[in-house]
């Protein structure tokens, strides 16, 4: 069985990237709480075994997907939908009547506008799971589309097919939103 | 006098750039934007796609609201998780391993 040790300076360097991918998966402090401490507890008793083949972090995140995954199936909510491109098509006359989301210069002081940060977290929270998952992983935690694929069982095309429908998703979500270029901190 | 310019918002469609190319065109460009804003694409390929960008009103003003929406899940930062949180888990991952909780 790993040492204290071990486990401690995995828990204390990896904990808190851990907390802010179940806050963005799950959307709630609680819910990233609970699949914080049910990925370190199945870290702690499964860390004898690993022998370094993945890197820690993406290990780590294998982990937690397939907790959030597992979570899923026992809530027996309905199956998440799929996202077709159809959906996210521009028609000539919409796309000139939206505005392009928050062009102003600066994207980290864009997102200190509660109003953009809530449709944002919105958009992410609202993307079917298994869209969410890739997003979050790729885009929100820099993973590679390989990483991605490893901890999700998928291939690099179908991670980046996921991720591409996801990031329209979003961006179709903030679009309606009308949040607008001059967003103001 | 010249004629005052109007944004791309709200250009009406007749007026807009398309460059004599069809909407299937602006599909295959759909298709691969993710592709092109991760630079995964060819060189033959992404000069496709500029060459379109420049003749396309539409998928101009998409590509700057896609890029954006991309950028800003990048730079988005969660809520960190307080320390007396962190050690409140990790005593409880310790108990459920049934290993005791000292100092780290």
């Amino acid at each position: 069985m790993a040492g204290e040790h071990d486990f401690d300076t995995i828990y204390r360097e990896h904990a808190d990237r851990l907390f802010a991918f179940g806050l963005k998966i799950c959307g709630h402090v609680e819910d990233a709480k609970d699949l914080v401490q049910e990925t370190f507890f199945n870290a702690y008793r499964g860390l004898d075994r690993f022998r370094g083949e993945a890197k820690m972090p993406t290990w780590l995140y294998a982990i937690a997907a397939r907790v959030c995954i597992r979570k899923r199936r026992k809530k027996k909510d309905a199956p998440d939908r799929e996202l077709s491109l159809e959906e996210f098509l521009p028609t000539d006359e919409g796309e000139l009547r939206l505005q392009p989301i928050a062009a102003g210069p600066d994207p980290e002081q864009a997102l200190q506008n509660k109003e953009l940060k809530d449709a944002l977290d919105g958009a992410i929270q609202a993307l079917p799971r298994h869209y969410r998952l890739v997003l979050v992983l790729r885009d929100m935690e820099g993973l590679s589309a390989r990483e991605v694929g490893s901890i999700m069982g998928l291939n690099e095309r179908a991670v980046k097919s996921r991720l591409h429908r996801a990031r329209l998703f979003v961006r179709q979500r903030l679009s309606q939103k009308g949040i607008h270029a001059s967003a103001d901190a | 006098m010249p004629r005052p310019t109007r944004s791309k918002a709200v250009r009406s469609p007749r007026a807009h750039r398309h460059a004599g190319h069809s909407k299937a065109q602006c599909l295959k460009i759909f298709r691969r934007l993710s592709l092109y804003l991760d630079g995964e694409l060819p060189d033959n390929a992404c000069e496709e796609i500029r060459k379109h960008l420049h003749g396309c009103d539409n998928c101009e003003v998409f590509l700057a609201s896609f890029k954006r929406t991309v950028v800003l899940c990048r730079k988005y930062q969660a809520k960190p998780l307080s320390p007396t949180a962190k050690g409140a888990i990790r005593a409880a991952v310790l108990k459920a391993a049934g290993r005791r909780v000292g100092l780290s």
